[in-house]
């Protein structure tokens, strides 16, 4: 972690805070709420991607099971949404302990194949048992949240400003989790096992421990997100356990910049952005995500972030890029 | 007083290659002791062995009066038992003060909330971590390279690099694979201050492989040869030179230091 990002990362937030203040324009409000969703999920995938360096195309499913865990908790059992969110994610943490427990042990592409199983397996969960999940039907109106204290409502969502700062405030505690992480050891652990596993554990680094930590982590992260989502478009179907979330948070982990705080945001602000305003996008989203995503591996493989630091580096007379951002 | 590391008649098969037989040595506390012989004699074998690399096929190892011959590499790590490698291993994209970092993790975590939210005492061990951390820069005379990503470093550095990982992660026992392997005579001679260093300063047990006598004679306290996966001799430098089976493997070459004995060894490479 360096100066530089920690500095775009509070940049990023407090114009993210004011913004609505200029701004009024209700599509570009829901548009930045979905900048925000992306945001938090890119930079949970990018705990293990990033900073473990295990691919893991299994991350919808944390997304999902958030996504359900929220419809269930609220419109069944009478959950209030603001509560949901943080059983939410707690649900997603104890399904990526399990997942991980069976997957870490995996390495390289098996890994990536089974996770990718995973979410596979749970969409046709979802999607087949009726009486829990409601099949491809799915839950529609989700109840808004509601914050009031002592019967005098202070918030009830029925403006899109409400949930834009509930976005922004979920992602700030995204943010604040992963910049904890970027900060501790744990980070230095698994940029240890990405750099070097046979000296990692040599030193006496648990490569598994170390993935698993980051893992449940990021699991949390998106079971957030899922939450939030299911009460901001009040649906959810199947459909959230899709390859398509899993390609677009990909795309975003790596145009922005993985293994960095920074990054993600930048790539969900730059791929949300395109995604609502360039609407025909979503129809060959897929396509061009695969196309763009080559492309980035071949010529920008440290991402958009990577690209700020170099100008930075050469302006200065340093051409070198250290694969870590300190 | 028990000794420190024990290796109880190890033995290890590689499909029909013995590539250990029966092996059984111990290193008490604050000893150098190398572990020379041929290429292919069984070295670094023994070395993945003690680690937890490789399993044997029977026999035990002991550290400190405890059976560790299952424990996985990590494990052996955390109890105080650190090796390099044969082959240049560092983590070549982190720079040279990230890659002591890395080693030091085990004492950088503790519990999990303690870790994450960085609280007091996390920040005490780190700053005592840094100032090791320079400490061993200096003494591995790298420390104007801290900030350089290890990829950049030339050979004979990333080989003190290396001693530095391995010595950053807090060893009871180092086991050093071939350190001097590549070394100029100006490096190697660095090589034994540090390593003399080690034992003196840091109380650290060293085991060495190494095929550059000069450096073998010069630092150990004993020395185990093996030849073709078995002890053939074991002694003090002296007693061990003079061996007739030591000498039968080397080819006839002599082990003193001064006539060119490393390359007599390696002429079999
Ligand atoms: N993983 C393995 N699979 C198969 N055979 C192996 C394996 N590791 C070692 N061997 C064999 O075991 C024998 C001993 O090898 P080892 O690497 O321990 O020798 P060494 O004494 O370290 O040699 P050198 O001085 O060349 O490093 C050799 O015949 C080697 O081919
Ligand atoms: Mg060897």
């Amino acid at each position: 972690m360096n100066r530089l990002e920690t500095r775009g990362v509070l940049l990023f937030l407090a114009l993210a805070a004011l913004a609505p203040l200029v701004i009024t324009d209700q599509f570009f409000i829901h548009v930045m709420v979905m900048v925000f969703f992306y945001a938090i999920l890119a930079s949970s995938l990018n705990l293990t991607v990033g900073f473990v360096g295990e691919l893991s195309l299994g991350h919808a499913a944390f997304l999902g099971i958030g996504a359900y865990a929220s419809a269930i908790l609220s419109t069944e059992y009478g959950l209030p949404a603001l509560a949901c969110i943080p059983v939410a994610g707690l649900l997603a943490a104890l399904a990526g302990l399990v997942i991980g427990l069976i997957t870490l042990h995996l390495e390289g592409h098996f890994f990536v194949l089974i996770t990718l199983a995973f979410a596979e397996v749970l969409r046709l969960i979802v999607n087949n048992w009726i009486e829990v999940t409601r099949g491809p039907l799915g839950f529609s109106s989700i109840p808004p949240p509601r914050l009031s204290i002592g019967g005098h409502v202070l918030m009830d969502f029925s403006s899109r400003v409400q949930f834009y700062y509930l976005a922004l405030a979920v992602l700030a505690v995204t943010i604040g989790v992963v910049l904890l992480y970027a900060q501790s050891a744990f980070r230095v652990g698994a940029v240890a096992v990405r750099e070097n596993r046979r000296l990692a554990k040599a030193v006496g680094i648990d490569p598994f421990r170390q993935a698993l930590l980051t893992f449940v982590i990021g699991a949390f992260l998106a079971g957030m997100a899922g939450s939030f989502y299911a009460h901001y478009i009040t649906f959810v179907g199947p459909e959230v356990f899709g390859f398509s979330f899993m390609v677009t948070m990909l795309m975003m982990v790596a145009l922005g910049g993985k293994g960095t705080v920074l990054g993600p945001l930048l790539g969900a602000l730059l791929i949300g952005v395109a995604l609502e305003y360039l609407r025909f996008i979503n129809e060959i989203r897929l396509s061009v995500f695969g196309i763009l995503l080559i492309l980035v591996t071949m010529y920008l493989p440290q991402g958009a972030i990577g690209l700020l630091a170099w100008r930075r580096m050469r302006k200065a007379g340093i051409v070198k890029v250290s694969a870590v951002t300190r | 007083m028990p000794a420190l590391l024990a290796i109880d008649n190890v033995t290890r098969m590689f499909g029909g290659v013995v590539a250990a037989r029966d092996i059984a040595f111990e290193l008490q506390r604050g000893e150098i002791v190398s572990l020379i012989g041929p290429n292919g004699a069984g070295k670094t074998t023994l070395f993945n062995i003690i680690t937890g690399f490789v399993k044997p096929s029977s026999g035990r190892v002991h550290f400190d009066g405890a059976d560790i011959t299952n424990l996985k590499p990590q494990q052996v790590a955390q109890r105080g038992i650190v090796r390099t490698f044969q082959i240049t291993n560092v983590f070549s994209g982190l720079t040279v003060g990230e890659n002591l970092r890395a080693a030091q993790y085990l004492r950088l975590t503790g519990p999990f909330w303690r870790t994450m939210l960085g609280l007091s005492d996390a920040r005490d061990r780190q700053e005592a971590a840094d100032r090791d951390a320079a400490e061993l820069l200096r003494v591995v005379g790298l420390e104007h390279l801290r900030d350089e990503t290890a990829r950049n470093l030339a050979y004979g550095q990333l080989r003190l690099l290396e001693i530095a990982i391995g010595l950053a992660a807090s060893p009871k026992i180092l086991l050093l694979d071939e350190p001097a392997a590549g070394l100029n005579s100006e490096e190697s001679a660095r090589l034994v201050e540090l390593l003399r260093w080690l034992c003196r300063e840091r109380g650290i047990t060293l085991l060495l492989v190494e095929h550059d006598m000069s450096v073998v004679m010069s630092v150990s306290d004993r020395i185990v040869v093996m030849n073709f996966g078995q002890k053939i001799a074991e002694g003090v430098p002296e007693v061990v030179k003079q061996d007739r089976r030591v000498i039968e493997a080397y080819l006839g070459a002599s082990l003193d230091e001064d006539d060119g004995a490393a390359n007599g060894m390696n002429a079999d490479a």
